[in-house]
């Protein structure tokens, strides 16, 4: 055999016109040689002489280059017109064979098409998600290629490394004197309330600076965009739209410009509406448009414009032309620490990179691009496990007809051409199943869109041309090779063993086995990648939260600009006691779990130094006695707030456990002080410890909190206080009837009201588990059905063992083997046959596992329990898979079994 | 005296050669030139660019198949879209041909005034 350099194997593509010409000449050649023979032949047998008759013949022919040189385009046209009848016959033949077989039977062809749709639909619609967020990014953007996201490299205060695009307004004007750029912009994401009342709606706005849109080089749909001066000097209150939410709210009507719109507790004037589909830099929805100065200087309480120790904003930048990222890296890092220079404890060696937009890793990918590369990924691999399967029918029938397939290889020259008919069959086979793929993704495309992404701005067409393109090409090649493997097979060694058992089934071939091996070794992959999303869940899911949040709800007021009842809150809290179901009510200001978070000034008397920890604080919480009951906090230590702390009693406070062990590590907590307010407040004595609770998200650490009680509090954190509904059950249906009926009652108390809502504490949370139910769900569904895939391959391909074996096992049986010992021969085949999937599997996972790890929860990658519980799930399928043909084996009459031959 | 080919015929003739029988390119060539009696002057490598646009469009058929001398040589075959073009052209031939000797043949008439 020989090898060939594989780069040799690309550049003799690149020859293919040389090889066609040269095959041409080479034709002419020989014939205008032996042209000249003759000729010359004949003139000396006339009598002249070698060189006479070589010069005769020359005149003869005439101008021998330009005759050749014509000849040979004349044969390479004809030669290629004969390879394209080739395969057109091919083509026609592979095109009857399909027709046959279907007719012949339908089963097969539609078992392949079925698999095959199955495969290509779950690709059809997976292609369109991650071709949205991660292939094309962002849409609607001129030069998308240019533009990069600033992320930051720093230690935080307390030395942990961070990686954040959050800038402060300083940083990002830093960015504007880079000379490696063409350009900088500013932006913010910000829930908004928009309109008043009844009609209040939350929606997304996007806070930019007024160069947002030209650096990403949009014009609007109607009307203009910020100008500099409306944004950066007096904060302007002017809004631009989403297009999308343009046509919701407005009719799409071009009179909104110039109204005026009620967000938040300001009222805007529309200016203009952005394009179709554009939303921004990233892929979620939004809404509105707003300047980002004006929107900060109501929304951010402190001198953002002159400190750097306000970071909420992202940086977008466009590289100059020519510009490399690593020098505008560079050249923004020195800006970014120039700027830093006067700055106390700033991170002297912090760096600043660029990403992509649509990065998928890093700190810039949005959650929902990680879960579409995974989404991608699993679609990927049940697309191969559906090839596999193809592939292993397709030898199946070329087993059976072995006959057929046996005369035409021993007529020899036809293994090519039957291997290009098999792939032909395949190819179009997979493109039927590909058309109603394409119809699955085009209705189905829609509904996993939302389940999988529902923030996601989609575009109207599910199934674009590069969908389309990327699914037939999937369909052809796949469906191909699937196909013709088992033929190319069957042409090297089986061909032998097939003549030589004159046309008698042979065992199973080497193909089955290695096809085996595939399906069972992703069957592995996707059943690890279940397990592993499944612990995450159920480790999420049972994280101690501190809270008793199944039976809580959360009422949101915000109240108009004349409130008419200054006693709305006490109110509402006498009318919502009263609603069946409704068990205890209390009020919070301040932060509340997963709601809101609220800081004071506040020192510790004992700590000149206090300990800094990553996610800020201390936050307070503002609250009734009862609150700790209510919401289903335990005091640890101490005693709870009692009606006797009340305003002019001694001030009393009440700390977390993780705010206690920092604070007075070795010590008790209770007793302490602390100095809230004012540098000359009294000191609020710490009478209790309260257990650990989660503040913003399920997956956080330890975050410091205390508690003061409500009465005690600052007036303007008492004024925001919200109401905390516990009911009698977590009962869904309960619980959204009792919401409907606090907003209607509080709308009844006060119409003026702007906005309302009671939502279950559960319906903030669950979407935080929504990576883990979905990756869960996902490889679950798909690792259980190439599971049962597995096990039906390997269910026919012991049967066909077995079948092959007969004599033999008569002869087991004959020499006196037991029924349950030929039991155990066969399933401890099937086993065999599935351990070394089991195995591979078990290694590719092992590898490919940890690019799982930052959406685990808690669960290391390569998690033994979960490794050796598929091990062990596989193995039992494959002994299941592998028992009724065991009983089939057992039950064979030696006799019959030696008659047979 | 030797004559040129008028435009056209050079296929009609090489079709022709082989209607008969099979033959190869050097057999074509020398039939030519003996059933013209040496008369028209073609050279040979015309007459292998009409074989080969002949066979290009379908009228002929090419085999490599040992020769007489049994040396490898390329035969062309008339094929059933060649025998079928090799007599309409004859035909056409003959009609044109005919119709212009009657023309020729006829005496010039003079001008009428």
């Amino acid at each position: 055999m020989t090898r060939r350099p594989s780069d040799e194997m690309g550049a003799r593509a690149g020859r293919e016109a040389d090889v066609h010409r040269i095959k041409a000449e080479r034709e002419i050649d020989d014939e205008l040689a032996f042209h000249r023979e003759r000729t010359i032949g004949e003139l000396i047998e006339r009598g002249m002489s070698q060189a006479e008759a070589e010069a005769e013949a020359v005149r003869r022919f005439g101008r021998v280059a330009g005759h050749r040189q014509r000849l040979v385009g004349i044969e390479m046209r004809r030669q290629s017109g004969e390879r394209r009848r080739a395969v057109l016959e091919v083509f026609r033949t592979s095109l009857r064979s399909v027709w046959r077989g279907m007719r012949r039977s339908p089963g097969f062809t539609l078992g392949v098409m079925a698999i095959l749709t199955l495969g290509l639909g779950v690709n059809a619609i997976t292609f369109g998600l991650v071709d949205r967020l991660v292939l094309s990014g962002p849409a609607a953007i001129d030069e998308p290629g240019d533009l990069r996201r600033v992320v930051v490299h720093r230690k935080s205060r307390a030395g942990a490394a961070l990686e954040t695009t959050e800038l402060g307004y300083l940083d990002y004007r830093d960015l504007l004197n880079a000379k490696q750029l063409a350009g900088a912009a500013g932006e913010s994401g910000s829930p908004l309330l928009f309109g008043a009342g009844e009609n209040a709606e939350p929606i997304q706005g996007r806070l930019v600076t007024a160069n947002y849109f030209p650096l990403l080089g949009v014009s609007p749909a109607i009307g203009r965009f910020f100008t500099p001066d409306e944004s950066e000097k007096d904060g302007a209150r002017v809004v631009v739209l989403g297009h999308a939410f343009w046509h919701r709210r407005f009719g799409g009507d071009p009179a909104v410009i110039g109204q005026i719109l009620a967000i938040e507790s300001h009222r805007y004037t529309v200016i203009g509406v952005a394009p179709r589909y554009f939303t921004g830099s990233a892929v979620t929805r939004v809404d509105v448009f707003l300047p980002l100065e004006a929107a900060s200087d109501e929304q951010v309480e402190g001198p953002w414009r002159t400190s750097r120790n306000f970071r909420w904003m992202g940086a977008i930048v466009r590289l100059a032309p020519g510009a490399s990222d690593g020098a505008a890296s560079d050249e923004l890092t020195a800006l970014y620490r120039q700027g830093y220079a006067a700055e106390p404890d700033a991170d002297r060696e912090a760096r600043l990179e660029l990403t992509p937009l649509n990065a998928v890793r890093g700190a810039t990918a949005a959650g929902d691009l990680g879960i579409a590369a995974l989404v991608g990924g699993v679609a990927l691999l049940v697309l191969l496990i559906a090839f596999a399967n193809v592939a292993n029918l397709f030898l199946a029938r070329a087993l059976r007809h072995h006959d057929h397939v046996a005369i035409r290889l021993a007529l020899g020259g036809a293994r090519g051409r039957l291997v290009l008919e098999q792939a032909t069959e395949g190819a179009l086979l997979a493109l039927c199943g590909a058309s109603v793929a394409v119809l699955v993704a085009v209705i189905g495309a829609k509904p996993a869109q939302l389940l999988l992404f529902p923030d996601v701005d989609w575009l109207e067409t599910p199934v674009n041309l590069r969908a389309l393109v990327f699914i037939a090409a999937c369909a052809v090649v796949g469906g191909g090779l699937a196909a013709a493997l088992p033929m190319w097979q069957a042409g090297r060694a089986d061909l032998v063993r097939w003549l030589r058992t004159g046309g008698h089934r042979a065992s199973r071939t080497r193909t089955q086995g290695v096809l085996l091996l595939f399906q069972g070794a992703l069957s592995v992959l996707l059943l690890v990648g279940a397990g592993l999303f499944v612990r995450s869940l159920v480790k999420a899911q049972s994280v101690g939260l501190g809270l008793d949040t199944g039976r809580l709800l959360v009422v949101s007021a915000q109240r108009g600009e004349a409130p008419t009842r200054p006693d709305f809150r006490a109110a509402l809290r006498a009318v919502v006691g009263t609603i069946p179901g409704v068990e205890n009510t209390t009020l919070a200001a301040g932060t509340l779990p997963f709601v809101s978070s609220w800081a004071l000034r506040m020192k510790v008397p004992d700590l000149p130094e206090r300990p800094v920890v990553d996610d800020g604080g201390p936050y307070v919480h503002a609250v009734e006695p009862g609150y700790f009951e209510t919401v289903g906090t335990t005091i640890v230590e101490g005693r709870p707030f009692t009606g006797a702390d009340r305003d002019g009693a001694p001030r009393v406070g009440i700390v977390n456990h993780s705010m206690a062990r920092l604070y007075w590590p070795g010590a008790s907590a209770i007793g302490k002080c602390l100095q809230i307010g004012p540098d000359n407040s009294s000191c609020s004595t710490i009478v209790g410890i309260a257990e650990n609770t989660r503040r913003q998200e399920i997956v956080e650490g330890d975050s410091l909190l205390y508690y003061i009680p409500l009465e005690q509090a600052p007036p303007d954190l008492r004024r925001g206080g919200r109401l905390v509904v516990r009911t009698s059950s977590d009962d869904s249906r309960l619980l959204a009837r009792i919401s409907e009926t606090i907003r209607r009652e509080a709308l009844v108390l006060e119409p003026g009201l702007r906005y309302v809502t009671a939502r279950p504490l559960d319906d903030v949370i669950s979407p935080q588990l929504r990576a883990w139910r979905l990756g869960a769900g996902l490889f679950s569904a798909f690792g259980l059905l190439a599971l049962t895939v597995a096990g039906i391959g390997l269910y026919s391909v012991v049967a066909f063992d077995v079948e092959g074996r007969r004599r033999e096992i008569g002869v087991r049986a004959a020499l006196g083997a037991s029924s349950s010992m030929i039991l155990r021969l066969i399933v401890g085949d099937g086993v065999r046959l599935a351990a070394g999937g089991v195995v591979l599997g078990l290694a590719l996972a092992w590898m490919l596992a940890p690019m799982l790890a930052n959406l685990l929860y808690q669960v290391t990658p390569q998690d033994f329990t979960v490794f050796a519980g598929v091990a062990v799930a596989l193995v039992g399928a494959a002994a299941v898979a592998s028992v009724i043909p065991a009983f089939r084996a057992a039950h064979i009459e030696p006799s019959e079994a030696l008659r047979d031959e | 005296m030797l004559l040129g080919l008028l435009p056209g015929t050079l296929d009609v003739l090489v079709l022709k050669a082989l209607a008969d029988s099979p033959n190869h390119g050097y057999g074509v060539a020398r039939w030519v030139r003996e059933a013209t009696d040496e008369e028209l002057v073609i050279e040979d490598g015309a007459l292998y660019t009409a074989l080969h646009r002949l066979e290009h469009r379908g009228l002929l058929r090419a085999d490599w198949k040992p020769s007489q001398s049994n040396r490898r040589a390329k035969y062309y075959t008339l094929t059933a879209k060649g025998t079928r073009v090799l007599n309409q052209q004859t035909a056409a031939w003959r009609r044109s041909a005919a119709a212009l000797s009657k023309v020729l043949d006829r005496s010039p008439r003079k001008a009428s005034s």
